[in-house]
């Protein structure tokens, strides 16, 4: 047991020892420049938390209690992320098939183990991206000590770990709910398709309850009186929060240099052992059920299918091979659970943001202060968030697209097609979705922020290129650097092309953003702007096309 | 039908396929028959386009994969050892869109699929996600869907895998009828049985180069075996030496 133990957590180490061994040089070259890709990402969010901070201390009525009630948000946002995180690994984990063969071994329940660490290392993204550099720039802008800088750390890592193992338990409550009604029922309805739906409810009530507590209705009434009071207004709204507690400590860690929160974050340890403890019982015990109760559609052999399960087939009516790829691409989305649950998730996400934006400039409106009060960098940020919903949805369904298919690549192998018409097809197809959701989103949030006509235009162009641009480098990177052997999105997405997709598209969308920012008020130097981003899209028309020629679209490795 | 030509494939510091030089003929049913990691599925990858030779040419009816990859692929139809599809996808949907990707008209689609639906009595599941078709469902939708176009060439990665005795039957049926219809077939397989029944010629492969070929009677007479001896004797003792 402890022997397979060893094995299965030193698959990484081995994988990483192969990757270096061949081409070392190159590929040490590429590491190095992703690592300054997420060092510029990481620098750049760390520039505007301590940006962000300058602004806010300007006010001094509500600049305490504006740190503390965004010390809550900042809580409730990674507590989401993990939450939302754990629940792909975990889904993702019960859907794999290559475990098969660890399932029929005796030392099957070592996967809960390594499940749970995957878990783990696959949140490390929110660790490294979003944690570290904002508490940096806190811990930078108020000049915190080393000690209260590493509680954060631990204190946030427990927030991290905490929201992974809500998330784990929600997942696997949907299935018993499941596996109840199948009883009540006496037909069995556990399916991955029917666990994500019932999540997607469950995460929507609880998105809702988080709205409802976290954004006030009215904003100015939160900001009332002496900082103590507002402090004490924000705390009786938030006090339901799950991340309450933790946010209040790390608020006294950064902001009021509190060393008394050190007894409070040696309690969140405590009780984030005791949470990951039960977490790993409960799966080591019931990690096969579940695994087999969520296996079950896979094993059909020989009887007659049930009518019930019949599909409305749809015709492919044309014969333009760019045409087919586009229908086909849309049905293979719109017929997978799983993506739909990441679009879902993806775009609640975005239009909770522009609600805020809403909220926001409905109380500002409220007390007659208008949209002019707002800093002109707001819709530089408004376009940077657009274009990082863009990049995660690409990184999910843009990013894999090639690699994903190579079980199904002898299907377009062997057709008399050219690769360039698949990737003109994936092209158009992500393109358009995206700027068929993004568009409305983007200008509901510069028409609600009070931006004018010209402006909105032209941050609308540059959106336009830009998403082009982000779609075009996730079709790019899959044809030159195809991964054979998983067609797994979560797992791609973590391999070096992955990260390096990641930091290229978020650093990008904040180089263009802050560009945007600072030309917008002359007009030549957008359209300078707008002229650099087609050429870019240009460079990387042509890539793409040049590595559709070597391309093999052979699936696995062979021999 | 089939010329190879010089033909070497190379993964990374590996090779594969050794200078390879084959003919298959018109109305042929070529049998490719060797131990595993032998290269054989290699080779229908580099016939089928999925895969680039290092060195070398491949033509189809005369039409180099290299310089004319759609007309030569048009001509081809292509059974993977592996059938699989979209689970999204319906049968139904899968069949409609690889006729689409070779551009046959929705209404020759329409009467076509129902035609070969019949040849396996697969009516009534073509509406089901293939997510939810066992091994055996979905390797008689890829041999379908290798069919659909009427191609001139089918390339064949073991074709009997999943199927039951009766399936078995039928698929030695129609690859029977494809030969008789002037058809030429390459098939790589492990099922000797099959490919005694049915090639007029066996090549037998080994790393990466053809050690023998000929036809059954041929094979038997040059290892000096008794006339009745099984492919499998045959293959094995060829092996040996």
């Amino acid at each position: 047991m402890s022997e397979s133990f060893g094995l299965l957590l030193s698959y990484p180490g081995q994988v990483i020892k192969r990757y270096l061994s061949r081409e070392s040089f190159t590929r040490l070259v590429a590491i190095f420049i992703l690592l300054l890709v997420i060092l510029f990402v990481a620098i750049s969010i760390y520039a505007t938390t301590i940006g962000g901070l300058n602004f806010i201390s300007r006010d001094t009525e509500i600049r305490e209690a504006l740190y503390f009630y965004i010390t809550q948000l900042f809580c409730l946002l990674v507590f989401v992320l993990s939450f939302g995180n754990s629940i792909l690994v975990i889904a993702a984990s019960f859907a794999r098939k290559s475990h098969q063969w660890i399932m029929a071994t005796p030392s099957f329940s070592i996967l809960a183990f390594v499940n749970l660490f995957q878990l783990l290392a696959s949140s490390l993204w929110i660790f490294l991206a979003v944690i570290i550099p904002v508490i940096l720039g806190i811990a930078q802008f108020m000049g915190i000590n080393g000690l209260e800088l590493l509680l954060s750390f631990v204190l946030t890592t427990c927030l991290i770990i905490i929201g992974s193992i809500c998330g784990v338990l929600s997942y696997m409550l949907s299935v018993y709910l499941l596996q109840y009604f199948s009883k009540l029922l006496n037909r069995n309805i556990v399916s991955q398709s029917l666990a994500v739906l019932l999540l997607v409810i469950l995460s929507t009530l609880m998105m809702l309850v988080f709205w409802r507590v976290a954004i006030p209705q009215d904003f100015v009434k939160l900001f009332d009186g002496s900082s103590a009071v507002q402090i004490q207004t924000i705390q009786d709204q938030l006090i339901y929060l799950p991340t309450f507690g933790v946010a209040q400590v790390l608020y006294e860690l950064l902001f009021c240099t509190n060393i008394l929160g050190t007894s409070y974050v040696a309690l969140f340890v405590i009780l984030t052992y005791a949470l990951f403890l039960t977490l790993y019982i409960l799966l080591k015990r019931n990690y096969l059920i579940m695994w087999q109760l969520l296996q079950e559609g896979n094993y059909i052999a020989g009887r007659e299918l049930p009518m019930s399960n019949k599909h409305k087939s749809y015709n492919f009516p044309s014969t333009d091979v760019v045409h087919n790829i586009i229908d086909k691409e849309l049905l293979v989305v719109w017929r997978d659970k799983k993506n739909i649950l990441w679009l879902l998730i993806v775009i609640g996400l975005w239009l909770a943001q522009t609600a805020v934006a809403w909220r926001v400039t409905a109380n500002a409106n409220a007390y007659g202060d208008g949209t002019e009060a707002f800093p002109n960098f707001i819709y530089a940020i408004i376009l940077a968030i657009a274009l990082y919903f863009i990049s995660a949805l690409s990184l999910r369904f843009v990013f894999p697209t090639f690699s994903a298919e190579r079980k199904v690549a002898w299907i377009l192998g062997v057709a008399p097609i050219s690769l360039w018409n698949i990737a003109v097809g994936k092209l158009l197809i992500y393109t358009g979705i995206f700027l068929f959701l993004g568009t409305p989103i983007l200008i509901a949030n510069f028409v609600i922020l009070g931006f004018g006509f010209f402006p909105t235009l032209l941050y609308w162009i540059v959106f336009s290129l830009s998403v082009i641009l982000i779609v075009l480098l996730a079709i790019f990177l899959s044809v030159k650097y195809p991964n054979r052997f998983s067609s797994d999105p979560e797992t791609l997405s973590t391999t070096l092309p992955g990260l390096a997709f990641t930091s290229i598209a978020i650093g990008g969308s904040i180089i263009i953003s802050n560009i945007m920012y600072l030309v917008l008020s002359n007009v030549d130097l957008v359209i300078l702007l707008v002229l650099l981003i087609t050429t870019l899209n240009l460079l990387l028309t042509s890539l793409t096309y040049h590595a559709t020629e070597k391309f093999e679209y052979a699936g696995e490795i062979i021999a | 039908m089939i010329k190879i030509k010089g033909v070497s494939k190379k993964f990374q510091d590996k090779t594969v396929i050794h200078n390879l030089d084959l003919h298959i003929k018109e109305g042929e049913f070529y049998a490719l028959i060797g131990p595993n990691g032998a290269g054989k599925s290699t080779l229908v990858k580099l016939i089928a386009g999925l895969l680039q030779p290092t060195k070398g040419e491949i033509l189809l009816d005369g039409v180099s994969m290299a310089e004319y990859p759609r007309e030569a692929k048009s001509l081809i139809g292509y059974i993977p050892d592996e059938p699989t599809v979209w689970d999204g996808m319906t049968g139904f949907e899968f069949l409609n869109f690889v006729g689409a990707l070779y551009g046959m008209s929705l209404k020759e689609r329409s009467q076509y699929i129902q035609k070969l639906l019949k040849i396996y009595k697969l009516n009534g599941t073509e509406h089901q996600l293939y997510q939810d078709y066992s091994r055996g469902f979905r390797q008689k939708y890829s041999i379908l869907a290798a069919l659909l176009h009427s191609p001139k060439i089918l390339l064949i990665d073991e074709p009997i895998v999943g199927l039951d005795p009766i399936s078995i039957d039928i698929t030695k049926n129609i690859l029977d009828t494809f030969v008789k219809d002037g058809g030429t077939v390459l098939m790589v397989t492990h099922t000797l049985f099959v490919a005694q029944e049915l090639a007029t010629k066996i090549g037998i492969f080994e790393k990466g180069k053809l050690k023998i070929e000929g036809t059954y009677k041929e094979l038997v007479d040059q290892a000096h075996l008794p006339t009745k001896t099984s492919l499998d004797d045959v293959y094995k003792n060829y092996l040996v030496k």
